[in-house]
């Protein structure tokens, strides 16, 4: 901490102060933004470099973050990306931030982590909840390169007394980059009756304001948080929570978290597309190369596989940003996209990136000439935090909602969803905490599918699979006929299904969104030709276990050609194209 | 959370009928994290003919009338119903509520239940399968008697290492041990949902000495390979059959059970409900309600 003010209680007239940003940032678009970290982060394929594929890998086996890369991410000020415009910093869309620490995950999970991803995240409750004082305080700390943890779960292990003030005991679960933070937010239960009641409170402290000796350094090893990153928890025995540290109101603390975590969860899986895009580009360059025992771009195995990753690459990153750009946009219908992003975009990227084994050969299991670099970031997807805990959460956001819609949505008559949810980088509104809500009233992106029907032809598109939109029909029948309101007839695994099949055609419906935006951009360019679209719907179609026609042979060498061309030009993946690594001199110059 | 090092897990239970008794399946799940359970087509098969076969393949009823041959038809039918009851007695849920889905690359899943892998294998009247609430499991079984070894089958499925280890074996423990391979490297590709095409030449297996020993992955050089925390056993059914399973690392598993209904955060649940009924209320009255109300 290097400011005297403190984060609980800020004075008004200091927030006026901090209010007006005490420097002004250079305009940047977020297409530039992401160059100008590439450009630090440099070439993946430099073996000299150390935050390329190589330098990743050796410190991953030090056990270590890679050399310099939490230095280069400062200098680069990536931590203004957390702290939205209006308090001094450059964080416009959650869209926008997640497409840029993505370029951290490209290289390592761990860095993007540990740097961006664990502060940004804990960061939400004073951005959605927060006082004025709060906000200022806590932007003046990232501005100022510091970081905070926690946010991520109710600590059922530290307790709040309901008394005024609040007094804490207990331990907390360990916290990601806890020992390194100057603030953190935590969420005790309440002890027992008193002025709180039974609930919880969220609570944004101050490192400086705890006793000394609070916050102990943890083994990553013993607590389940990613190693490689300091890890920590905070133990207190009856201290005394001072005044305006809590975040809402005194009691709030499940109603806040659980608003805070609709635009906080489906953060990392959107960021976590860097790591399929890496372990994709890892086995295709293997691929290019004809190195050892790989499997030939002539294979039918290695046609399959590279154009289905790819595919479901593209499909789980249509469905993250309909997510977050939804946040902004539409606060209030969010929730079940948001829920539908938790339950399957990192699973989509982690099947996809999976059977990419099989293009290995006789190398699968070797480590050499870059495959390394493959199993890591498939080691890191299926590490993703949260893990089950993220499913039945998405699951209990999921279910209640699917009777509701389907009496009152899931037609072609009723509204669609705004076209700006589809545009990469377009501009949103600033994140508005109090208009977010935990059930949707209706359900514009599924619309489209519906509104599909009777086909797209008219939009270019000729085969347009009418299976999907049977599906939405019979998902919607079949949840119409559900009682409203009653979790006992939801909760058991017939319900799960009926939630995961409205996931997999909300990303359906995201991708057609998507392609529709490309297309009436009339920039042309990949995302407005047919091929990637039909082919991740038909992934899609797959795993709902719908019939679909064989994959048309076009679609593929489309699909194939257009990855090899990034692969060659370094480019990333993603909806985004991004050039990897290019120094600005080059960029200028091109 | 890690699976097991170095030991096999418990035998596998042998199920009579739908009516279990599965404590024992559940028991392994719960403890140790997976579980293995197989039955015979031929014992099981006055399940496979009753009226509630329909109900409890669900979705997969077309594929079962479309399965040729009554023996086949009924093994299928039979295979459902082994890995259904198995999961709901696991899951404490209802056998017809699980829906047997399957991923782009074949692999089969219950479709919002991912917390629970599955796996399903037969040979013959032996129908295995593999439950797990740590990473993915696979299991594959095989007759013993099978003739693998001089067939010319060792030489597609094993490295040079794995080959020069069976010369050393006596001459009567070689085909066993083929078998033994065979069924580990399919269970593990078929964990990885790589089935046959991930190359069974690109890593091999330890042959371990004792049966309760746990094989080990090796690389094509027959050094140990980084396995990344999976682990692999066998096990001799009936003195018949060799079933071997392949279980992955779970960085997020919880330790005990996985019952269905503790797959959704119930508070979180009811929360959204009470949103949803605000805006049921809400659209007879003020725009939107008041949604953001803080009693949810």
């Amino acid at each position: 901490m290097t400011e005297a003010g403190t984060v609980a209680g800020v004075p008004v007239d200091a927030v006026r102060q901090v209010g007006v940003p005490r420097q002004v940032l250079p305009p940047c678009g977020p297409a530039e933004r992401r160059a100008a970290l590439e450009a630090v982060l440099g070439d993946p394929g430099d073996a000299a470099n150390p935050l390329g594929d190589a330098g990743v890998l050796a410190a991953e086996r030090r056990g270590d973050l890679p050399l310099g890369g939490e230095p280069s991410l400062a200098s680069f000020g990536l931590h203004e990306d957390f702290v939205p415009e209006e308090h001094g910093g450059r964080l416009a869309g959650l869209d926008e931030a997640a497409a840029l620490l993505r370029a951290v995950f490209r290289r390592d999970a761990a860095l993007g982590r540990g740097y961006g991803s664990a502060s940004l995240g804990a960061a939400l409750y004073p951005w959605c909840f927060g006082t004025a004082g709060q906000r200022a305080a806590t932007a003046r700390l990232l501005l100022a390169g510091e970081r905070i943890a926690g946010g991520a779960a109710v600590e059922e292990g530290l307790t709040a007394d309901g008394g005024a003030p609040l007094r804490l005991t207990g331990r907390t679960a360990g916290l990601v980059n806890a020992p390194r933070a100057a603030a953190l937010v935590v969420v005790p239960r309440h002890a027992g009756p008193g002025a709180g009641g039974d609930g919880e409170s969220v609570l944004l402290l101050r490192r400086g304001d705890l006793p000394p000796g609070a916050v102990g350094q943890l083994s990553p090893y013993d607590v389940g948080v990613p190693p490689r990153i300091p890890a920590g928890e905070l133990v207190l025995d009856d201290w005394t929570v001072p005044a305006g540290a809590v975040i809402g109101e005194v009691g709030d603390g499940q109603w806040v978290t659980r608003r805070v975590a609709q635009a906080r969860l489906p953060l990392l899986p959107s960021m976590a597309v860097g790591c399929a895009d890496t372990a994709l580009r890892a086995v295709l360059t293997a691929v290019l190369t004809e190195r050892g025992g790989v499997r030939g771009m002539r294979s039918r195995v290695t046609r399959r596989t590279v154009v289905g990753a790819f595919a479901d690459l593209l499909a789980a990153d249509c469905l993250s940003l309909v997510t977050l750009r939804s946040l902004h946009l539409m606060p209030e219908r969010s929730s079940i996209w948001s829920a539908a992003a938790r339950y399957l975009v990192l699973r989509l990227l982690q099947e996809g990136v999976g059977d990419l084994m099989t293009v290995l050969g006789t190398d699968s299991l070797r480590d050499g000439d870059g495959l390394g670099t493959f199993h890591k970031q498939v080691r890191d997807l299926a590490a993703m935090p949260p893990g089950p805990a993220g499913s039945a959460a998405a699951l209990a956001t999921l279910l209640p909602q699917l009777p509701t819609l389907a009496r009152r949505s899931w037609t072609a008559q009723g509204p669609p969803a705004l076209a700006e949810l589809f545009r990469p980088d377009g501009p949103v509104p600033p994140l508005a905490g109090a208009r977010l809500k935990l059930a949707a009233a209706d359900d514009g992106l599924t619309v489209l599918l519906a509104r599909a029907r009777d086909g797209l032809a008219d939009e270019g598109l000729a085969n347009w699979p009418t299976a999907l939109s049977d599906e939405l029909a019979a998902l919607r029948d079949q949840c119409r006929r559900l009682p409203e309101l009653d979790p006992a007839v939801l909760a058991n695994p017939r319900g799960f299904a009926l939630s995961e099949r409205y996931a997999l055609l909300a990303a359906a419906a995201a991708c057609l969104g998507v392609w529709r935006a490309a297309r009436r951009a009339g920039t042309g360019g990949f995302l407005a030709e047919p091929a990637w679209l039909l082919t991740a719907l038909g992934r899609i179609c797959v795993r709902l276990g719908l019939p679909v026609t064989a994959a048309s042979a076009d679609h593929e060498d489309v699909m194939l050609a257009e990855a090899v061309r990034r692969c060659r030009e370094g480019h990333s993946l993603d909806l985004y194209d991004t050039a990897l690594g290019t120094p600005a001199r080059h960029r200028e110059k091109g | 959370m890690s699976v097991r090092r170095g030991l096999a897990g418990p035998p596998p239970l042998r199920v009579t009928s739908p009516d279990g008794p599965w404590e024992a399946l559940s028991g392994a799940v719960r403890d140790g994290g997976y579980g293995l359970a197989y039955g015979l087509a031929s014992e099981w098969a006055p399940a496979a003919r009753g009226p509630a076969l329909r109900g409890l393949l669900g979705h997969e009823y077309g594929r079962y009338l479309a399965v040729n041959g009554e023996e086949a038809r009924a093994r299928f039918a039979v295979s459902r119903l082994v890995l259904k009851h198995g999961a709901a007695a696991v899951l404490g849920a209802d056998p017809a509520d699980l829906e047997l889905a399957r991923r782009p690359n074949g692999r089969p899943y219950l479709r919002g239940c991912g917390r629970l892998d599955v796996s399903l294998s037969h040979t013959g009247d032996v129908v295995a399968v593999g439950l797990s609430r740590l990473g993915p499991i696979g299991v594959d079984v095989e007759p013993q008697d099978r003739a693998a070894y001089g067939t010319g089958l060792e030489e597609d499925v094993c490295t040079a290492h794995e080959r020069a280890a069976l010369g050393w074996l006596p001459e009567e423990d070689r085909n066993a041990a083929v078998i033994r391979l065979w069924t580990l490297k399919e269970a593990y590709t078929k964990a990885l949902g790589l089935g046959m095409r991930l190359s069974f030449r690109s890593f091999g297996f330890t042959t371990p000495s004792t049966r309760t020993a746990a094989p080990r992955l090796l690389g094509t050089d027959g050094l140990p390979a980084d396995d990344g925390g999976w682990h692999f056993e066998t096990h001799t059914l009936d003195d018949r059959c060799t079933l071997s399973a392949a279980v992955g690392p779970a960085p997020h598993a919880a330790a005990g059970t996985v019952d269905a209904s503790g797959m959704v955060d119930s508070g979180l649940m009811r929360a959204v409900m009470t949103c949803s009924r605000k805006d049921a209320l809400a659209t007879t009255g003020a725009e939107d309600g008041d949604g953001t109300g803080r009693t949810a």
